[in-house]
């Protein structure tokens, strides 16, 4: 058993810990990672790599903005391969109200400086010819990004740990010792590691990590299906999204994954067995819009789990009632597209106690404060009954 | 032979034996880790054939006996299937 100490000690070696363990090490700070696993066990190593800035909730937009731009810088940062490139996302239209819904947000997406354009059908056309009729237009943003996420997360972790960053695999957390209102200890599997704060970026597994201090964090696990075909010469140019069912890109190698959107209400739980009937919905769906799709062979299938919270958006600082514990979690299937950002944030938290950009939409705090409002709001209605 | 490090382990993926130790000396402690790291068994055969070189690797760097060596996770399908086979027909909505 060891004993070790670290002025900051990360929860979790997926994309969000990885990054901000190299953004602290950069920054001089003393730090170590804690994994029960390796480097990006869950999803950070499940997502097809969508750096996606179109249809993002608005709170979310100068976050991915500042993102987009460093991860443009990041391959040379990180003195790696990251396989980044400038595919563009394309969310197809399926009807008149979801091109409607679309028309709204190019408006609102220019003014954060993003280029999005609305096609109508002869627009999808001429964008990938392989789309078939059944989109009635489409929402694209020619600079959204693909990276490969296994190389996203050896790229922080070779940086990380040249930096002088710590890590400890194979440990999983058992315990969080508080103190007079603060955490001064994680406790793992392999031994006791002091911690002058602690950075809770455990995915789906941060409710457990944030009862071990006695503070409630709001998260669905759900899994979500990945099917993998042989490839075939490049068709679809774009990654293809189709709200609410499913996601589908072809890589550069030709391979086309096709991802299903589960979100809760549909299917919850760690289970990462294959769904077939959710393999069907996704694909069903899929060849309709890509029809040429259909003789490809699948040769793996895989599930992730997403970390949703009741709105879908991530959680990111202090977790109110415990010193020292710095959450950034929650992230709801888009968190790998904002990697660079809140490695960044989660540095200038806990080094300057402030960040570059705003960031209080995502407290904690709020999921307890529209529940009260709600409880106000309800008892009040009874009164007026009464 | 050239150079034995040059030699392709995945034939899918074209890797070769020198990328498979340098994951192995990168911290990768079984077949699952070395793929994640050089896709060795992502391609069309999914580690049917380089999965047991991979593990005798492992096993002569780690000095262990290859059955203690975690074979990768069995995915279906188990083999290649066409994507139409996923596809619900209109009839079948029914």
């Amino acid at each position: 058993m060891t004993s070790l100490r670290a002025d900051v000690v990360i929860i979790g070696a997926g994309a969000i810990g990885l990054a901000s363990a190299y953004e602290l090490a950069k920054a001089g700070v003393d730090v170590l990672v804690v994994e029960r696993s390796f480097l990006a066990k869950e999803a950070a190593g499940r997502n097809p790599g969508g750096i996606r800035q179109i249809g993002r909730d608005e709170n979310e937009v100068p976050l991915i903005v500042a993102a987009v731009k460093r991860w443009h810088a990041l391959e040379e940062e990180l003195g790696c391969s990251l396989e980044l490139r400038e595919d563009g996302y394309l969310w197809v239209a399926l009807s008149e109200q979801e091109l409607e819904v679309q028309r709204s947000l190019v408006e609102r997406d220019a003014a954060y400086g993003i280029q999005e354009y609305l096609l109508g059908r002869d627009g999808v056309r001429e964008l990938a010819p392989a789309i078939s009729d059944v989109v009635c237009g489409g929402l694209y943003s020619p600079t959204d990004l693909i990276a490969n996420p296994f190389l996203v997360a050896w790229g922080y972790y070779k940086r990380a740990q040249a930096l002088g960053a710590r890590f400890l695999f194979g440990a999983e957390v058992t315990g969080l010792r508080v103190e007079g209102g603060r955490v001064h200890t994680v406790v793992t599997t392999q031994g006791e590691v002091a911690a002058g704060v602690v950075v809770n970026a455990a995915g789906p597994w941060a409710d457990r990590i944030g009862r071990m201090a006695g503070i409630e964090i709001p998260i669905t696990p759900c899994p979500n299906q990945f099917i993998l075909t042989e490839p075939m010469p490049p068709i679809l140019p774009p990654f293809l999204l189709i709200s609410g069912i499913a996601v589908c890109r072809q890589s550069p190698r030709g391979h086309v994954y096709i991802g299903n959107t589960n979100a809760p209400g549909g299917i919850s739980g760690y289970s990462k067995a294959t769904h077939y009937g959710e393999l069907v919905r996704a694909t069903t769906n899929i060849l309709k819009i890509v029809p040429a799709f259909r003789d490809l062979h699948v040769i793996r299938t895989w599930v992730g789990t997403i970390d949703f919270t009741p709105d879908d958006n991530f959680i990111f600082g202090s977790a109110e009632g415990v010193e020292g514990l710095v959450l950034a979690c929650g992230f709801s299937g888009h968190g790998f597209a904002l990697t660079p950002i809140m490695g960044q944030l989660v540095r200038e938290f806990i080094v300057e106690g402030r960040t570059s950009l705003p960031v209080d939409a995502f407290r904690l705090g709020r999921f307890a404060e529209r529940r009260a409002k709600k409880a106000a709001h309800f008892a009040h209605q009874q009164l007026e009954g009464a | 032979m050239a150079n034995e490090d040059e030699v392709i382990i995945c034939r899918c993926e074209e890797v070769t034996k020198k990328e498979i130790l340098e994951a192995i000396h990168d911290g990768c402690e079984s077949v699952i880790w070395v793929k994640r790291k050089t896709r060795a068994g992502m391609g069309l055969c999914q580690g049917r054939t380089c999965g047991h070189l991979v593990a005798r690797i492992l096993a002569e760097e780690k000095h262990l006996d290859p059955a203690e060596i975690l074979p990768d996770t069995r995915r279906p399908p188990v083999r290649p299937i066409p994507l139409g086979i996923l596809e619900e027909t209109e009839e079948e909505a029914r």
